[in-house]
Order: C-alpha cells, then sequence, then structure tokens
C-alpha cells in the first residue's frame, strides 16, 4: 500500500515536473530570439536539457495512466520498480529493456545532467573567452 | 548482476554527474561574474551554490546509504518532511539557476562571442 500524496508533494510535483521544462524552454527561447549566435555547444547543452525534461513528462505520462501513479512516479516512490515487467497488460520485455522502461525518469535525469554540463563547459569556454579579450597587451616598452 | 544492483550503480552514476555538473556550472559562473559584471551572473552563481548546498548531502547519503546501516537509513528517511523540504529547495534553486541563466543569455552575451569569421591574410 502506498501512501497517500500529500499536498506538499503535489506542490513539488507542479514546482518540479512543470516549473522545470518551462524554465528551460524560457532559456531557449531567450536564447533563440535574443542571442543566434551562442556557441554550438552551449547550444546543444540547452536542448539536451530541454529535450530531457520534456522526455521523463512524456515516458511517466505514457507508463502511468492514472494520475496518482503519475505523481507518485515523479516523487520517487514507483510502486512496480523492481517488479520486472511492464505496467501495461501484455507487454513484457528483456530485464534490461524493462529496467530502461522503468527507470526512464533516471535516465532522463541523466540525460539533464549531461546537458548541464555540457552548458556548464560552454559557459566556462566563453568566460574564458571574454577574460582574455580584456587583458590589458604588454606595454612595448617592458 | 540483478536488477536491484544495477538500479543502484545507476542511481549512483546519476548522482556523480549531477553533482559534477553543478559544481562546473558554478564554477564557470564563479569566472563568467568577473567577466562580466552582470546581476544575473551573480543570482545564477547564487543559486547554482544554494543547489549544490541542498543536493550534496543528500547525493552523498543516497549513494552511501547501501554501505551503512539499514535502522540508520531508515531512521533519516522517516524524519519527517526532512526529504521533502530537502526537495523542495533543491527544485527551487535549480528554478532560480535557470531562470538567472535565460536573463544572463537575455541581456549580457553580447554579439562578440561568436567566433571571428576566417578571413585571407592580407598580402
Amino acid at each position: 500500500m502506498d501512501p497517500p500524496i500529500s499536498s506538499i508533494d503535489q506542490i513539488l510535483f507542479l514546482l518540479y515536473q512543470l516549473g522545470m521544462p518551462a524554465a528551460l524552454i524560457a532559456v531557449l527561447a531567450t536564447a533563440c530570439i535574443r542571442r543566434p549566435q551562442l556557441p554550438k555547444l552551449l547550444w546543444a547543452g540547452m536542448i539536451i536539457m530541454v529535450a530531457s525534461q520534456w522526455i521523463a513528462i512524456a515516458s511517466l505520462a505514457c507508463g502511468h495512466a492514472r494520475i496518482d501513479e503519475f505523481l507518485h512516479a515523479c516523487i520517487g516512490s514507483k510502486p512496480d520498480l523492481h517488479q520486472g515487467q511492464f505496467p501495461m497488460p501484455g507487454l513484457r520485455g528483456s530485464e534490461w529493456v524493462s529496467i530502461l522502461y522503468h527507470q526512464s525518469y533516471s535516465v532522463c535525469s541523466m540525460l539533464f545532467g549531461i546537458g548541464l554540463l555540457l552548458t556548464a563547459i560552454a559557459l566556462w569556454r566563453i568566460a574564458r573567452r571574454l577574460i582574455s579579450s580584456r587583458l590589458p597587451p604588454i606595454a612595448a616598452h617592458e | 548482476m540483478n536488477e536491484f544492483t544495477i538500479l543502484q550503480i545507476l542511481h549512483n552514476v546519476i548522482m556523480v554527474v549531477h553533482l559534477a555538473a553543478w559544481t562546473v556550472f558554478a564554477l564557470a559562473l564563479w569566472k563568467l561574474r568577473f567577466a562580466l559584471k552582470s546581476r544575473w551572473a551573480d543570482a545564477a552563481l547564487i543559486s547554482s551554490l544554494l543547489t549544490l548546498v541542498f543536493m550534496l548531502p543528500f547525493c552523498t547519503f543516497s549513494c552511501l546509504a547501501n554501505f551503512l546501516p539499514m535502522s540508520f537509513v531508515n531512521q533519516v528517511f522517516e524524519i519527517p518532511y526532512l526529504l521533502q523540504t530537502v526537495s523542495m529547495f533543491a527544485t527551487l534553486a535549480i528554478l532560480a539557476a535557470m531562470i538567472s541563466l535565460a536573463g544572463l543569455i537575455a541581456t549580457r552575451f553580447a554579439g562578440t562571442l561568436a567566433k571571428p569569421a576566417k578571413t585571407s591574410p592580407v598580402p
């Protein structure tokens, strides 16, 4: 028996599952409109972050048709985590496929981490370039 | 290797990737803060540091949970609202970091970020 979902869990769900994709879309849209000449690495990182969040929502929504299961999956309590079979009737797969299906949220979380890492590396490069372009030139008389 | 072990390894890898990503993100913003002198960069840096503050104990504990006594792990997880509070503040910090990043891109990244076009040398 799963514990009942509290209002705090629902607020968390709304904040993370709806707020994060919205914020990431805002980042991407801002970049598209205002600064289309950003480095490719930054684009890649931002697109991976946005895609991972939307894939997470889509996979959870597909795998858990009932809203209470969906909420439980979103807040980390997965009732059918170790059963080794698909929650949908009539569908069965190998252990690895089953793990990937059940853990699609975790895989998306890893994708988000990779996207964030790429974004951070791109920001680091931008900062280095900006700093080096502002360094005072070596004086000729020295 | 059973399913539970695979899930544990996957979980630990995810935690390490997230911690590394947020650390590099904070370091990059620290450097960018001096280059741009922008309030958005300050906000993003503070948000990413707050994210690290909330994520570090949680990630470390969840990674080490396999090696700790089960009674102790259960005691920690049963503290009312501990995990929810930490998750909520981490979520808020992540949201703030992403919004600050959007603000930073919108306001301060100048057109000079694009790599200069290669021109043929002057004879």
